[in-house]
């Protein structure tokens, strides 16, 4: 008896202990990878308007969703002490400013895409409904962290200043865009997409915000894999089942609308993404390698919207991994470094892991995009702390959006 | 009857150091300008046409393009050749140029202004050389007209017109000797067996001058 009560103890033990280990493991390996994610969004930082480009390439210009993903890495910087508390107040705050008096805006709405040097809009882009909420969602985390400050009162006039309505053009969905050129362009946000956190943040307004109706008017199109069924984007891309979710904490809501656990449903997405490519691993070297991660990303034909049940060439996004982290921490995690220890400088550079790799042609990515550093950043983050999701469900418009659109999730199956 | 000038190079001299001066300014604001303008925009030009530059830009103006199609989920064809690519690449070339072009205009106007400015304030140090000399004649012959007798027309060294006060200044000297020498004689004359009205006559002489 006593010896057998010494072996459970003994393996009880070693259970715990290789729980630790392998956290440890992970642990320092996710300082890196943040870390070396931080470091893109720092010195890339354009100190003439505090810009951030859409790309470690040289000559691209600024990407507005990436400054929004800038302003959070900047706060998680602080957290980790890497940089100095009132060096990024200074660097937000001049951000900010220049959004709220330099950067043009249409209705309240920017441009997608900026000169670093003068804030301008280039290359003709659209006036981006997407990329404006994705900058907002980034500046309401800071605004959130330096509460009180003259950033919280720069991120209110922002938001306040959008005219959520117009946005709709007189429909109950959103419209992607705007050119001055064209008008409002002719695609909407009217699928599962990215777009949550557009809607949370045009709900939640408190001026000109858009009506509840509107968040039951987009279609929760499904999809059926391996046994699972989950709300799909057509594409399949991860990154949709991603981005609003580094912001908006779904794990104890469910939608209003269908009853959709969005935590859950992101967690069976990345799962989807794996099996698809590993039931293709005879026909794709990327995923005979153990690697999977579709999403869109630059490939070697340039970028395309990879996704698991749509297109896919073998290239994998390291950023479709590292998304998914705060939903899948320990499979995620493997995977990830999986990736470092075997491909190495291949895949992992200067700002952690390249943009995207595709093992058939041999072709590995030279650059990093900010939106795809940014998501492996924040949900490393939340995986470990949750400090975005803390932050930014503090603020009342997002609570407002929240208590309009999602209930509790049922604490027993089949309360509902 | 009018006279007419024949010979307009009348002090060759002068008049063509003059020239030289005139000459010489301007040329010299042009070259300058040229200069400016030439560094400046081809600097530029050069700067922003150049392989890495274009290869930049093409890449942008193609990825801008992918994120579109990505986004709304139709296909791009992103061959930049007589594409929407090509057409938004020639029109941001554009934009550059017209910008280069403006910023260069500026310095431009800012080089030629300074200019202006350095020679408006050459130009009265140069005048002077002539306004000096006339200011200083008047005084002096304003100053024997009213009786007084020391009187001096002696110039700079780099004063023009030096000619013209030597000699002035010579006459005037010979003036005031030749009076000297005519009070002398009617003093001399005063001095002899004259009758009252001659003596009178001879006074009144002696008070004029």
């Amino acid at each position: 008896m006593k010896r057998f009560l010494c072996t459970i103890c003994v393996f009880v033990i070693n259970l715990c202990f290789a729980e630790i280990v392998q956290q440890t493991k992970y642990e320092k390996f996710f300082d890196i990878v943040e870390k070396d994610c931080f470091k893109f969004f720092w010195e890339l930082y354009d100190e003439t308007l505090g810009l951030i480009p859409d790309s470690s390439r040289s000559g691209a210009p600024c990407s507005i969703a990436a400054v929004g993903f800038g302003l959070v890495a900047f706060c998680i910087g602080v957290e980790h002490n890497w940089v100095d508390k009132n060096e990024v107040y200074l660097r937000i705050r001049k951000t900010l400013r220049t959004f709220l008096n330099k950067v043009e805006n249409v209705n309240g709405f920017f441009y997608h895409f900026l000169d670093m040097k003068t804030g301008e809009r280039v290359w003709e882009c659209e006036v981006s409904t997407i990329d404006t909420a994705l900058f907002l969602a980034g500046a309401i985390v800071a605004a959130e962290y330096f509460k009180g400050t003259e950033i919280e009162e720069i991120v209110n006039k922002i938001y306040d200043r959008i005219n959520w309505h117009w946005a709709l053009n007189n429909k109950k969905v959103l419209c992607m865009g705007w050119k001055p050129e064209v008008g409002f362009l002719p695609h909407y946000w009217d699928t599962y997409s990215e777009h949550i956190i557009l809607y949370a943040l045009a709900i939640g307004a408190e001026k000109n915000a858009i009506p509840v109706e509107c968040w039951h008017a987009w279609r929760r199109t499904k999809s059926n894999y391996a046994g699972f069924r989950f709300v799909n984007c057509p594409t399949g891309s991860l990154f949709t089942h991603q981005y609003s979710h580094a912001y908006i904490d779904f794990r104890n809501i469910v939608d209003k609308h269908d009853g959709t656990d969005y935590f859950e449903n992101s967690k069976i997405a990345t799962m989807v993404n794996k099996i698809f490519c590993e039931r293709r691993k005879e026909k794709y070297k990327s995923y005979a390698e153990g690697y999977w991660g579709l999403s869109a990303c630059i490939g070697p034909d340039g970028y395309k919207g990879y996704g698991a049940l749509g297109y896919h060439d073998g290239t994998i996004a390291p950023s479709a991994v590292g998304g998914s982290v705060m939903f899948l921490p320990e499979l995620c995690a493997a995977t990830l470094k999986s990736m470092y220890d075997k491909l190495g400088s291949k895949v992992y550079r200067k700002y952690g892991f390249v943009n995207g790799f595709n093992l058939d042609y041999d072709w590995f990515c030279d650059e990093h995009l900010g939106i795809d550093t940014g998501i492996i950043l924040l949900s490393i983050e939340n995986s470990r702390s949750g400090f975005i999701w803390k932050y930014f469900m503090k603020n009342k418009r997002i609570q407002k959006f929240i208590v309009e659109c999602f209930d509790k999730k049922p604490t027993v199956k089949g309360d509902r | 009857m009018k006279t007419r000038r024949t010979q307009y190079l009348i002090d060759k001299d002068l008049q063509l150091r003059y020239l030289l001066y005139f000459v010489g300014s301007i040329m010299f604001v042009s070259i300058v300008v040229s200069i400016v303008t030439y560094l400046t925009t081809w600097s530029s030009v050069i700067k922003e046409f150049s392989d890495v530059k274009l290869h930049q830009d093409l890449t942008t103006v193609v990825r801008m393009r992918e994120y579109e199609g990505v986004r709304t989920r139709t296909m791009v064809e992103t061959i930049p050749i007589l594409k929407e690519e090509a057409r938004m690449l020639s029109k941001h070339q554009l934009s550059v140029i017209d910008k280069i072009l403006a910023r260069t205009n500026l310095r431009v106007a800012v080089v030629v202004i300074i200019t202006m400015i350095f020679f408006a304030v050459w130009s009265i140090f140069m005048s002077h050389r002539i306004a000096g000399p006339l200011y200083r004649i008047n005084r002096e012959l304003d100053k024997f007209l009213r009786g007084e007798t020391d009187v001096n027309f002696k110039l700079r060294k780099k004063d023009e017109l030096r000619s013209i006060s030597e000699k002035l200044q010579v006459l005037i000297d010979k003036v005031l000797s030749d009076r000297e020498k005519v009070k002398l004689l009617l003093e001399k004359l005063a001095a002899t067996n004259l009758s009252d009205e001659q003596r009178r006559v001879i006074e009144e002489y002696r008070q004029d001058l």
